[in-house]
């Protein structure tokens, strides 16, 4: 009668929480070209930004398939317990679409529950984390959890910047920031992700520690003194990460962190130079 | 050929047949990508998918067409890659499921049963199904086999009519989905399941399966423009012409072709066989290319595009098509090329001309907010004597008309940085007005009468800098001037300074001028901007 939580390698959950929460994540592939990979199982960030940096050829993602969905669902669960699957939002990608199918075939000995995050990366990660402490609560039940999970959906935050937008571009997960393209002026677009899309928050003239300095004042009028949850995540900017962590310190109540990075996935549509802070309540 | 009914042995080969069709137009189809995003890899997805379905498939040593279409589904399933390996997971599986158990034979009656189940769990897979792609496909032909399946053909002639069927809906996708007219495409995945289907049918009429598409000379001159041109256009242009033409010849070495060419651009494709092939390729210098070519056999259907200008042409439809969506429309005043299209690209549809000489009239600011198609109008004056002639034109017109009174063109752009059209109007004015007021505004011109500065005689023509309007320096040039007038602007220090240079400053002089303010200014930020503008030397900024 166990509940069990699975993601998708989206979330850039980092392994410590994996393995310390027990969380099952199911990986998406990375296409170069012809060759495939799994993300987190055959391909890791540094690999990955490796290659990115130093090939021409830019890669694909693609969503998990149903088969590979629904032998997770059978190595890990037995009958009676409940999964409870939260994934990238549906406006991003495909994978709970795969998960769903999965779900409804016969072979399952036990309830899934399929959650649309409406997020991705690390604020998919903290929905997570918060769930599957919930989980090994012997006492909680799946439909608490998915009502809490609901809760977090409305008050969680989540500020990042490019460098460029046309990663996103490129794959077609630029959401409304498209208002952005094209700009003469050298602006840093602050964006977030509203009803599952990026949408283009702040345009910012002026250097990173400005940027910076924008995305947590925006938390600080959102949340006040209020105990949080944060994640300063990026890709291969540690220097900036850590500007970004400082300002956060100083000016939010961080009743705990998890500093991330930014994995393949989200990556191939982010791009190099990738910065950005999550906010959820701690309670 | 008289075909009765299909057993699973026959099953097994239409399927390896289908699967290498696919193979054989993989990169054909991968091109087509465009929807639901464009990354190029549709082709290769659904061969993939296809291919670990003909694997289960194969190895499954039932006799019974159930057991093999299961098997099929089970391999589909684990392999599908991407959405459109989905949709052929769902199709193997709604195939399988509509059929009775036990079955040794597919005849009509098992086609058009498998077609239906096959639809219609498409369809659930799908969240949000559009019409004009692979899913209308499946469903045209279902239905085209429930309305057909009385008729008294044979078995053969039946699944012929469908895959008739398919080709015509697959030519009608880009009616159906604008993106696909846009590229001027038929969409990937319902092209990758017709060739499927016309493996099938070539393996019926007893036809060889080409093993790849570079040895099909018809083939060639079909393949789809490439798509990254057309809708990938914000990215930097390092070969600007596109160039593409077929080369007929004796012998041609094709990897010679490619290795000769490809130091020469980016985006080489080089298709076709050793008689006819098709060449691709981004240039800086079509000329070589050509000369090259003809060197070896004869130039037809040659075409190149100016790719920076294609570029252009599509930023400015997009802007255009991005302002008739929009619900708050922007006018700003303005002068000189340079501002007009900083602003324009900031968001601001209409610019009417003007400035410090020339005003423009009520008449003209009412014709710039008609002429934008949104109800709801913000106008930047940009100039303090601009704001009163602003504040009346909600007289003239029944739009809802709001003035930011921004008194300089930096602070009209800092009033941009806060425009989001997600936002209220109310909302937009508010947060507009307060980052406007947040920059400091920089000017340097000349005097256009004798007058006196601390003291100090000005004659006519001296050139001057003014902050916020009033006059803090002069000096012998306007580069001078400049900084001056930043010396002036405790904020410089450390802020973001904008330089935006004007009609009749040099690039090279605004260049040189902003090498020194680095040296002189070490903290700040500086960006310098061509402005255009007339009268003024420098316009610049400090927040």
């Amino acid at each position: 009668m166990a509940l069990k939580i699975v993601t998708d390698s989206t979330a850039d959950l980092p392994l410590r929480w994996i393995r310390e929460l027990n969380i099952t994540v199911v990986p998406l592939n990375i296409h170069f070209g012809d060759e495939v990979y799994k993300d987190g199982v055959d391909i890791w960030s540094e690999e990955f930004y490796n290659r990115l940096r130093n090939e021409p050829l830019l890669p694909n993602t693609s969503q998990p398939s149903p088969g590979e969905f629904l032998k997770i669902y059978q190595s890990i669960a037995s009958p009676g317990d409940t999964i409870i699957g939260i994934y990238i939002s549906q406006e991003m990608s495909g994978t709970a679409g795969s998960a769903k199918i999965a779900a409804e075939l016969p072979g399952n000995s036990c309830r899934i529950e399929i959650i649309d995050s409406r997020f991705v990366s690390m604020a998919l990660g903290l929905i997570v984390i918060k769930a599957a402490r919930m989980a090994k609560n012997n006492n909680v039940t799946a439909a608490e959890i998915i009502a809490a999970i609901h809760d977090w959906q409305k008050q969680i935050a989540i500020y990042f910047t490019l460098n460029s937008l046309e990663y996103l571009h490129r794959t077609g997960r630029i959401g409304k920031a498209s208002t952005l393209l094209g700009s003469l002026l050298n602006i840093r677009p602050i964006l977030s992700i509203s009803d599952g899309v990026i949408i283009p928050s702040e345009k910012v003239r002026g250097n990173i520690q400005k940027v910076a300095s924008v995305m947590v004042e925006k938390l600080v009028q959102q949340y006040g003194k209020t105990p949080l949850m944060i994640c300063v995540l990026h890709t291969e900017i540690p220097e900036v990460a850590q500007i970004l962590q400082g300002i956060a310190e100083k000016n939010l109540n961080i009743a705990e962190s998890y500093p991330s990075i930014v994995g393949p996935i989200v990556g191939s549509h982010a791009g190099p130079n990738t910065v950005g802070i999550i906010a959820l309540p701690a309670q | 050929m008289q075909l009765g009914a299909i057993n699973g042995s026959m099953l097994k080969q239409l399927m390896a047949s289908g699967t290498a069709s696919l193979f054989a137009h993989k990169s054909e189809v991968d091109t087509l990508n465009v929807f639901p995003v464009p990354d190029g890899d549709t082709g290769t997805n659904m061969y993939l998918t296809f291919q670990s379905a003909l694997r289960e498939a194969t190895q499954n040593s039932s006799d019974q067409v159930n057991d093999i279409l299961e098997a099929a589904a089970y391999g589909a399933l684990m392999g599908a890659r991407g959405n459109s390996g989905v949709i052929v997971s769902q199709f193997f599986r709604g195939f399988v499921k509509a059929l009775p158990k036990g079955l040794k034979h597919i005849s009509k009656v098992e086609i058009e049963k498998g077609l239906n189940g096959a639809s219609t769990l498409c369809f659930q897979a799908v969240r949000q199904p559009v019409e004009g792609t692979i899913l209308t496909v499946i469903k045209e032909i279902a239905k085209f086999a429930t309305e057909n399946l009385s008729q008294k053909t044979s078995l053969d002639l039946y699944i012929q009519d469908i895959y008739q069927h398919a080709n015509q809906v697959l030519a009608q996708t880009p009616e159906m989905l604008p993106v696909l007219k846009k590229a001027g495409v038929v969409d990937a995945g319902a092209q990758g399941l017709v060739y499927y289907f016309k493996g099938i049918i070539q393996h019926l009429n007893g036809e060889a399966i080409p093993t790849e598409i570079e040895n099909s000379t018809q083939k060639v001159t079909s393949v789809a423009p490439y798509i990254d041109d057309d809708l990938l256009d914000e990215g930097e242009i390092n070969f600007q012409y596109c160039t593409e033409f077929i080369l007929k010849g004796k012998q041609l070495d094709l990897d010679y072709i490619k290795n000769s060419l490809s130091p020469h651009g980016d985006c080489l494709l080089v298709v076709g066989d050793e008689n006819n092939s098709k060449i691709h390729l981004h240039t800086n210098n079509p000329g070589i290319i050509l000369d090259f070519a003809v060197r070896l056999g004869d130039l037809s259907e040659i075409q190149i595009h100016n790719m920076v200008e294609q570029s252009q042409q599509r930023q400015a439809k997009m802007l255009m098509e991005s302002s008739t969506n929009r619900q708050i429309g922007i006018v700003a005043v303005t002068a000189g090329d340079g501002l007009e299209r900083i602003f324009r690209s900031l968001g601001v549809q209409s610019v009417v001309n003007g400035g410090q000489t020339m005003n423009p009239s009520i008449e003209d600011l009412t014709k710039a907010v008609s002429a934008i198609p949104s109800s709801k109008v913000i106008i930047l004056p940009n100039n303090s004597n601009i704001i009163m002639t602003a504040n009346h034109v909600h007289e003239l017109t029944p739009k809802e008309v709001k003035v930011i009174p921004t008194q300089s063109i930096p602070e009209g752009l800092a009033a941009m940085m806060n425009f989001s059209d997600d936002n209220s109007l109310d909302v937009n004015v508010e947060r507009m007005i307060e980052k406007s007021s947040t920059v400091i505004t920089g000017e340097v011109t000349y005097a256009v009468r004798a007058f006196h500065f601390n003291e100090q005689p000005i004659k006519q023509g001296d050139n001057i800098g003014l902050v916020n309007g009033e006059i803090v320096a002069c000096d012998e040039s306007p580069e001078l001037v400049v900084e001056k007038v930043l010396k002036s602007i405790p904020a410089a220090n450390s802020g973001l300074i904008s330089l935006y240079y004007g009609h009749e400053v040099t690039a090279m002089t605004a260049q040189d001028l902003l090498n020194k303010l680095e040296a002189s200014f070490p903290q700040a930020e500086i960006e310098l901007y061509y402005g255009g503008q007339p009268l003024y030397y420098y316009l610049l900024s400090v927040e």
